[in-house]
């Protein structure tokens, strides 16, 4: 059995809702709400979900970006936080674990300050944590912009000077000039064109393999995933419903919502007519989350008891969780 | 012939910028057949959407321009008609659905006030009978409570219940050609599954043709009966959706169907087009694709070649298909 | 500089030399070139800069030498604007007192640049409590007319060149600490501060890397205007016997003049030409911070 990089347990991240001139606190939109899971070292684990179902708070709120409402979160044996025995990691010694940890952003064209060159967005990180300096830094930016399928000469340009997928490239240097081993993507290809996605897919790829990295692949594209990710949970408002590796999950998905996302997917290939399960209605607010199942509102096979009682979640086969009544 | 409803020809439309003009759309033809949907894919930047403003002659002015072509509709050249009729023409014989309803939707008017807005121009209808055509459409798109709906201003309303607003406006004077801009691409996919499966339904009910204008194959696969592949503002392949999808000609598209992660398997690497689109201030010499092709040839980067028939219904712009080519 | 090792594939000629970008600071300076009004701005008060300086080189005069007998001189090649009530030369103060008038409205503006960048970036960089309470005082601040707040303090505080720059920094601070504030808002929540946040850097970084530069843009245009306005207050504030005391020269106090309706009628030169170099120079400041709106302006999302 390979090592556990991240072990993250009863996570929850609320928002609170405030009304009122006192800011009197009238609710919480629970953008996460009670997630487990395990990624393991070299792993891709991929979290996929409609938008607003919370998979990028996952991802921002297990690197401490965001504070957590409930639960903890370990990477590489070392405790992060938990919220229950009130142990934070602050100041010092988190920015010494970011080093191991970062994340790629979705948008190519906010996630770089328009006003600093390429060279200097890249050394940001090395230069701050004291890794290299001055002309190093702009050295090892040069190295890293070779790495991820950039010209080293392009250090003086500023970030309006590139296209989004070269942008894009730029934004996975900079994660990857602190050396970390684990890295959250957060729908990095979504905004790219089609034939740019590929590049920057095998990209990933690429630096993956020759750098030993681990990912949370967060995307809303289940072909993405399923092609990419070793391990994929599909989250709904909040929570898990369905998690399972790769090859399980799309051989046999078991949760109705898991279904009826894979079957909402146009596939490339005009001569398969396949079934479709539409779901009925949108999505409810995470402000006012439905009792007993989330999904009882638009799922097909709702039951009495889905509107009454929340499903536990069980293991059906080894690694394949589902949290759903209908697998009682 | 009697059924195509429209008949570009020679198409070309530029925009003057402060570095010169630019081609967005180079001599593009096409027809769209009665009651058949006519998908154009490429990336952005290839001039699709510019191919639909132009149809609607709704380029912005002072900047862009259409420089030459006909655009026949129904035997009327919309170039040569008065801006009067072309007005009379819009919205009641084409209607026109962008990529983000929430910007096409004025949000100070009820969704009555805007559907019947509608009505009133073009139909002529007033009081009583404006709302119950306006509730009657809202139910044709699948709206629950369509007599509350009307009621409601646009941010009350989801993504996916505004886009179907959007095709009840735009269906509601039973066009005769519909043009889809993009319409699913800011959905999540089960509620662009839904918005797919109404636009399926009610083109097949009312007969109307389409252009459907999408970067996504796969949705192109589900939705189109012809399709034209565009890029850098020239057609480079068109034919029957089955043959572009089966049997692709040119390498552009031959490289966007590899380029698509439910194509391959697992643990095969992605086909990768290198590079990206060129500037069109700095378009190649030859065949605007040269420089990215695995087959480039040396007539590729002197000529531009022709748009010709490779096999019945089916035509690329690619010297590998043509005379000077070292295939014939 | 170095060889760059691996030139990529899709290059055709190896460089051997790192690129030179376009900063966006190069790239406003392109616009701002084209801006014709903008730059005849721009020399009108480089002009006045220099004036003001080289004042003693200019003008053979003493400032504030009175000749009683020459009072009320009209124009002539020894005067070339003639004299005032006291037989001081015009030329010679209207000359000194663009060196008032133009510190007044330097100082004053960055005393409420100070404050205002401060208190706005604080603000918005923090939210919750701080900002309620600087936001607050905004609010209350904004409340009352410039004007007569100016002279109600000028006349408690007395009259004198520092008090109206202080005067005047203190009322205008406001206004600029709500632009930084949404300014910093909108920053805040974009991805680039995220990244820097993942990258360990701390709120100090953040501020001075990030906010900082990028916030200045609409500081500068606002800087510029704000000029404007201040040497506006001073005229003003001057006019009615608050601002700078006499004998110091400002375009302000000598517009005084105007005052009197003998002088109003019979001695156009002692209030026609300070009044002109007010309109001048303001009309100057706006055409270049105007310019300087269009040229800053982020647009590089092209």
């Amino acid at each position: 059995m390979t090592q556990n990089l991240i072990e993250v347990k009863n996570l929850k991240k609320y928002f609170p809702i405030k009304a009122g001139i006192i800011k009197r606190h009238v609710g919480d939109v629970k953008a996460v709400d009670d997630v487990s899971f395990n990624i393991k070292k070299g792993e891709i684990f991929g979290l996929v979900g409609e938008s607003g179902c919370g998979k990028s708070t996952t991802g921002r709120t297990i690197l401490n970006l965001l504070n957590p409402t409930e639960g903890s979160v370990e990477f590489d044996g070392q405790l992060i936080y938990d919220v229950e025995k009130n142990t934070f990691t602050k100041g010092e010694k988190m920015r010494s674990l970011r080093r191991d940890m970062q994340i790629i952003f979705q948008d190519p064209y906010a996630c770089l300050d328009p006003r600093m060159n390429v060279g200097a967005i890249v050394s940001e990180g090395l230069v701050k944590h004291g890794i290299a300096k001055g002309k190093d830094a702009i050295e090892k930016a040069k190295e890293l912009l070779e790495l991820c399928g950039l010209r080293g000469a392009n250090v003086n340009k500023y970030p309006h000077e590139f296209s989004g997928g070269q942008r894009q490239r730029i934004g996975v240097a900079r994660a990857l000039a602190l050396e970390p081993k684990f890295i959250v993507c957060d729908e990095p290809i979504a905004a790219l064109d089609v034939s740019i996605q590929s590049q920057v897919l095998t990209l990933m790829q690429d630096l993956k393999e020759k750098l030993g990295l681990t990912y949370l692949f967060i995307s809303h594209d289940l072909s993405v995933v399923k092609y990419f990710c070793d391990c994929i949970a599909v989250m709904y408002l909040g929570s898990f419903v369905e998690e399972a590796n790769s090859l399980d999950l799309f051989k046999n998905p078991v949760h109705p919502y898991t279904k009826s996302l894979l079957s909402a997917v146009p596939i490339s290939d005009p001569t398969v007519k396949k079934e479709r399960i539409i779901l009925q209605g949108d999505v409810p607010s995470p402000a006012n989350p439905p009792k007993g199942c989330k999904f009882h509102t638009r799922c097909p096979y709702v039951m009495d008891k889905c509107k009454e009682t929340a499903p536990t979640t069980k293991e059906i086969e080894p690694g394949h969780f589902v949290t759903c009544h209908l697998v009682e | 012939m009697s059924d195509i409803l429209l008949k570009v020809e020679g198409l070309r439309t530029s925009f003057k910028t402060s570095d010169g003009k630019v081609n967005a759309v180079d001599d593009i033809s096409f027809n769209v057949r009665k009651g058949k949907v006519l998908g154009i894919v490429g990336e952005s930047g290839c001039g699709k959407s510019v191919t639909s403003l132009s149809v609607m002659r709704l380029i912005p002015k002072p900047n862009g321009f259409i420089e030459g072509g006909k655009i026949i509709f129904s035997d009327k050249d919309l170039l040569k008609i008065s801006e009067r009729e072309m007005r009379s023409l819009r919205g009641n014989d084409i209607a026109m659905i962008f990529q983000e309803p929430m910007t096409a939707l004025n949000p100070v008017f009820t969704i009555g006030d805007q559907i019947g807005e509608v009505l009133e121009l073009h139909e002529n209808l007033r009081g009583e009978q404006k709302t119950e055509k306006c509730i009657e459409l809202l139910e044709l798109v699948g709206i629950p409570r369509p007599e509350k709906v009307i009621k409601e201003y646009p941010h009350q309303l989801s993504g996916g219940m505004r886009q179907r607003v959007m095709i009840a406006m735009a269906l509601s004077c039973n066009p005769k050609l519909l043009i889809a801009d993009e319409p699913t691409t800011a959905l999540d996919v089960t509620i662009q599954a839904q918005v797919l499966e109404l636009m399926n339904k009610l083109t097949d009910e009312l007969e109307t043709s389409v252009m459907f204008i999408t970067h996504d194959l796969g949705v192109i696969a589900e939705m189109a009966n012809d399709v034209i592949v565009m890029y850098a503002g020239k057609i480079v392949e068109e034919g029957d959706v089955v043959s572009i999808f089966k049997n692709p000609q040119h390498p552009y598209t031959i490289g966007l169907l590899e380029s698509r992660p439910d194509r391959v398997d697992k643990n095969q690497r992605l086909t990768c087009i290198p590079g990206m689109v060129p500037s069109p201030f700095d378009m190649p010499k030859g065949c605007a694709f040269a420089p990215r092709c695995s087959k480039c040839m040396d007539i590729c980067n002197e000529k531009m070649p022709e748009l010709i028939e490779v096999k019945p219904g089916q035509k690329a712009r690619c010297w590998l298909h043509s005379k000077g080519g070292h295939k014939e | 500089m170095e060889m760059v090792k691996h030139p990529n594939m899709n290059d055709k000629s190896v460089k051997f030399k790192e690129e030179k970008g376009l900063s966006p600071w190069t790239m406003a300076l392109q616009r701002l070139r084209k801006n014709l009004l903008a730059m005849i701005g721009l020399v009108v008060i480089i002009m006045l800069i220099i004036m003001a300086i080289l004042a003693p080189v200019i003008t053979p005069h003493d400032r504030d030498a009175t000749n009683t007998k020459n009072k009320f001189l009209s124009p002539c090649s020894e005067h070339l604007l003639g004299t005032d009530e006291l037989g001081r030369d015009t030329f010679t103060r209207l000359i000194y007192g663009t060196r008032i008038s133009l510190s007044v409205g330097l100082v004053s503006t960055s005393i409420a640049v100070l404050i205002g960048v401060t208190l706005g970036a604080i603000g918005g960089f923090n939210g919750g409590f701080i900002d309620n309470i600087i936001m607050r005082l905004v609010d209350i601040f904004m409340c009352f007319p410039f004007f007569v707040m100016a002279i109600t303090i000028a006349a408690l505080v007395g009259p004198s060149i520092w008090n109206i720059m202080l005067i005047s920094g203190f009322l205008s601070w406001p206004r600029i600490a709500r632009i930084v504030r949404a300014e910093v808002l909108s920053l805040k929540e974009r991805e680039f501060i995220e990244a820097a946040k993942a990258l360990g850097l701390n709120s100090k970084d953040i501020i001075i890397k990030h906010i900082l530069p990028n916030i200045l843009a609409p500081v500068i245009v606002y800087t510029t205007l704000g000029i404007a306005i201040g040497i506006l207050s001073e005229a003003g504030l001057s006019f009615l016997g608050l601002g700078v005391k006499q004998p110091k020269p400002s375009w302000g106090n000598m517009l005084a003049a105007a005052q009197s309706l003998r002088s109003l009628r019979l001695h156009w030169w002692l209030w026609i030409p300070p009044g002109i170099m007010v309109f001048i120079t303001i009309l100057s400041i706006n055409f270049l911070g105007d310019g300087l709106r269009d040229a800053l302006d982020p647009k590089l999302k092209q």
